[in-house]
């Protein structure tokens, strides 16, 4: 088992490329990148209409020795620190690999962060109730998030030709401090009605830490990294 | 009849405190002969018949019709044949409109022929063609509506910035005169149809600004003219005011016949233009048809009896009232000039017409009288502040103008979509024939007593504050509607935190086990977890690099990727992530990884993943085979690989 982290980095569409190239020449093992949409309001793309941004999400996998090393990196020359230029955080990862013989980890492990300052969480729902949820999300308290279209894998059908029906999903993605998470997660469970069989599901990841994360609009600081 | 009924009660309603307010007037403050009291009786009587049979004419002839267009429109093939068909609507319910060749006239006169009115009016129909085709396109595309209205009041903007502002006034006085009393229900009725077929979750919202859209229209025409043409002052005075004479019937004999040509040239385009594509394209019913046939009818018939009813009794009466009211105190004027804007506005055939419509279209939802007694306040407020104007000559149309638009526009993207749709509409709505001849002639007849007031340029400048001032006051109360709304979800969100019974499972700790594998091999790997004891799991397309990339003329071609993430009990992820691991051979450099994130134990009172189902009994019989749900893998925690790898 290696242990690292496993840095999601939200960025304006066409920046992923160039920010995942530097990532692996700092070490970063893998780099996956994926279409989304961000969510954050913002007055002036509110003004104009345009409050839907097209984001891109990578989800770099970095072992624990290089993560300082890409977390400056993102500083310096992507300025994540700075208001919109896009937001990262780790969550902690474990890897499986064959040839390790250690027993499975018990639940209270260090690795497991469970008292890390934010969390992220994560609710997988039908395509097109993205933006509904980020509503109640931020009425419960929470900033901005990140959808991301997905499918769901699909629960084999008793129909006659073996068809796979692979429902449409949105993901939400939401960082948010750990206090307020409970609330948005019951809001979100509440009020997507998330009890309806196959409504949908919320989780949380922990996250030990943030880069370009802003708690209050105006207060102007960045979450200490 | 009960229909009719329906109608006459409705109009009598909106026309009772008018003939209240006037005739307090009259014998109070400005003692008109008796003859011109009598005529405005009569031409109430004319006004309350007219207009109830106009409105069962828009119901059984212009919304059917409008309905018609709209699906020709709408299901059109080309873009091409969109664009004509919205263009020719747009200038035919507009050429024919008997208020913009008046207005062509004056502005020819004033102008000492260097505009002609017949291409005056071809320019306004067209500017209108052009935005009914932009506003069609619009709502069919989805695009927003607040900053398209945004785009085209600032594309107003720039140009007002170049013009006169006696052509200022007189470009948003066309404006409210295509507006009229026909056009209105026609392009309401049509929005409403195309909102209809477009369908999906705008299409309440989608249903009003269409009239809103056609008004910048000649505004547009204009000023591009007035600027091309390098035309920039009008002088010119309005004519001489005198009370009409032929005793009680006499004018009334004079309008009729005249009313009744003009309404019958503005009908005659558009109604041509439907019957030539009914025999073409729909081909209706013949039920249908004489429905429709009927419903032209009637709004011939009662626009006819309107309109004289509004000439013969109510032009001089507003004239006279101005006069009365300026020549007795200044502090009147303005108090006079709100009640009659408050409640004048409400006899507009178009208000009526629009508060029908909201009402329609959201099933209820606003209130039509929300929406009049927005209006209404909007209209007094602006025939008051205009009274204001003639008053003192400082005060600029302009100055009122333009921050009313700004704060309207900018209004626009905090207020209920559905609201900022009407709001737009009721500018072209509140001034129709109504804010144009009786309190158009108030606001002159004042002018002329007033000493320093222009009578031609502050004349118009009312209706251009008409048709600012409701578009303003419904976007503070959409804005407050949306407030109220967001806070009612607040409300909701939290009442459904308090009812949210979380499942307090028996699991409490699980795994985020996130799969990363060549694109098409999801599937299979989503299979494997199943039989390993994963749910289901949810898939994202990605792309990206795990070792070397494939570099084709020196551009890295990424590899496509696909991401797998299930949620997974603590026991039972590791036998997943070893079953994927081994199943889809991910060793080896650039093959694919596992990773398990925590999921769990985050110090939460609940567990963190809710929405977990388990699989219902008749999946299970479907599937029997196999340990589908990490539940059924916990009496052998230990055991969850090798299960999994023997199954």
């Amino acid at each position: 088992m290696t242990s690292g982290s496993a840095i999601y980095i939200i960025v304006d569409r066409g920046k992923a490329n160039r920010l995942l190239r530097r990532a692996q020449e700092l070490g970063a093992r893998r780099g996956t990148v994926f279409l989304g949409e961000g969510t954050l309001p913002s007055r002036w793309q509110d003004f104009f209409g345009i409050n839907q941004t097209r984001k891109e999400v990578l989800l770099l996998a970095v072992p624990g020795g290089q993560i300082e090393g890409v977390y400056s990196m993102l500083q310096t020359e992507f300025h994540l620190h700075k208001r919109y230029k896009g937001i990262a955080f780790s969550v902690p990862y474990m890897q499986y690999e064959p040839d390790d013989q250690q027993a499975r980890p018990p639940g209270q492990e260090a690795w497991r962060a469970p008292d890390s300052p934010y969390v992220c969480l994560m609710a997988v729902l039908e395509r097109g109730l993205g933006g509904e949820c980020m509503k109640v999300a931020r009425a419960a308290g929470a900033r901005g998030g990140t959808i991301i279209h997905a499918h769901g894998a699909g629960v084999p059908q008793d129909y006659y030709f073996p068809l796979n029906i692979e429902p449409q999903k949105d993901i939400v993605m939401i960082v948010t401090p750990r206090a307020s998470a409970p609330l948005i997660r019951q809001a979100i469970y509440g009020h997507m009605q998330l009890e309806r069989k196959g409504a949908g599901i919320v989780f949380g990841l922990p996250v030990t830490r943030t880069l370009g994360l802003y708690e209050e609009r105006g207060q102007g600081r960045a979450v200490a990294p | 009849m009960s229909l009719l009924r329906q109608k006459f009660s409705e109009v009598s309603r909106s026309l009772l405190p008018v003939m209240a307010l006037v005739l307090l007037l009259a014998f109070t403050i400005v003692r008109p002969d008796s003859e011109v009291i009598w005529r405005f009786l009569l031409g109430s009587v004319l006004l309350l018949v007219g207009l109830a049979i106009f409105l069962l004419g828009v119901d059984l002839g212009m919304n059917p019709i409008g309905d018609h267009m709209a699906v020709e429109v709408a299901t059109s093939k080309s873009s091409l044949k969109v664009a004509f068909i919205a263009f020719l609507l747009g200038f035919l319910v507009t050429v024919a409109e008997p208020d913009l060749l008046i207005l062509g006239h004056q502005v020819e006169a004033a102008s000492g022929g260097a505009i002609g009115a017949l291409p005056m009016v071809y320019l306004v129909s067209a500017g209108v063609g052009m935005l009914i085709i932009f506003g069609t396109f619009r709502l069919l595309r989805g695009r927003s509506f607040p900053a398209f209205m945004a785009l085209a009041y600032g594309g107003i903007f720039v140009l007002s910035l170049f013009v006169s502002e006696e052509f200022l006034a007189i470009s948003f006085d066309s404006s409210g005169a295509t507006t009229g009393a026909l056009t209105t229900p026609f392009i309401l009725a049509l929005s409403a149809g195309l909102s209809r077929i477009k369908g999906g979750k705008t299409s309440e919202e989608d249903a009003f600004g269409m009239v809103g859209v056609m008004s910048a229209g000649p505004m547009y025409a204009l000023m591009l003219m007035s600027i091309i043409t390098g035309q920039k002052h009008i002088q010119g005075e309005a004519a001489e005011f005198a009370v009409q004479q032929g005793g009680v019937l006499g004018p009334l004999m004079n309008y009729l016949p005249k009313e009744l040509l003009g309404s019958l040239v503005a009908l005659l385009p558009l109604t041509a233009f439907f019957f030539l594509l009914n025999h073409l394209y729909f081909k209706a019913p013949r039920r249908e048809l004489s429905r429709i046939i009927k419903g032209l009818v009637y709004t011939l018939l009662g626009l006819t009896l309107f309109l004289t009813g509004v000439y013969s009794g109510f032009l001089d009466m507003g004239q006279l009232i101005g006069r009365a009211i300026a020549g007795q105190s200044s502090w009147l004027l303005p108090v006079v000039g709100f009640l009659i804007g408050m409640i004048v506005v409400l006899v507009e055939p178009a208000v009526i017409v629009l508060g029908q419509q909201i009402e329609e279209t959201t099933g209820g939802r606003i209130p039509g009288r929300i929406i009049k007694a927005t209006l209404s306040i909007g209209v007094a407020l602006a025939v008051m502040l205009s009274m204001l104007r003639i008053m003192i000559p400082e005060l600029k149309l302009w100055h009122f103008l333009l921050p009313g638009f700004l704060i309207g526009v900018l209004l626009s993207f905090r207020s209920d979509p559905v609201f900022v749709g009407i709001a737009y509409d009721s500018g072209g709505v509140a001034s129709g024939p109504m804010t144009a001849t009786f309190v158009l002639a108030f606001a002159q007849g004042a002018a002329a007593i007033v000493p320093g007031a222009n009578v031609l340029v502050d004349g118009f400048g009312v209706i251009a504050m008409v048709a600012m001032a409701p578009v303003l006051s419904l976007m503070i109360v959409g804005a407050v509607f949306q407030r109220k709304a967001r806070a009612k979800l607040r409300e909701e969100v939290t009442q459904s935190v308090k009812k949210a019974q979380l499942p307090q499972g028996s699991i409490e700790m699980y795994d985020c086990v996130v799969a990363i594998v060549k694109r098409g091999l999801a599937a299979q790997a989503v299979d494997i977890a199943r039989a390993a004891g994963a749910g289901g799991g949810t898939i994202l397309h990605g792309r990206g690099s795990g070792g070397h990339d494939l570099k084709v003329f020196s551009m890295d071609i990424q590899k496509e990727k696909e991401i797998i993430f299930w949620l997974t009990d603590t026991r039972v992820s590791r036998g997943i992530a070893a079953a994927l691991y081994e199943q889809l051979e991910l060793e080896g450099e650039g093959g694919g990884a596992v990773f398990m994130m925590p999921s769990g134990a985050l110090g939460l009172e609940h567990p963190v993943a809710v929405g977990l189902r388990e699989e219902t009994e008749e999946e299970k019989a479907a599937h029997p085979k196999e340990p589908s749900t990490a539940e059924e893998m916990l009496p052998q925690p230990g055991d969850a690989a090798e299960e999994a790898s023997s199954d």
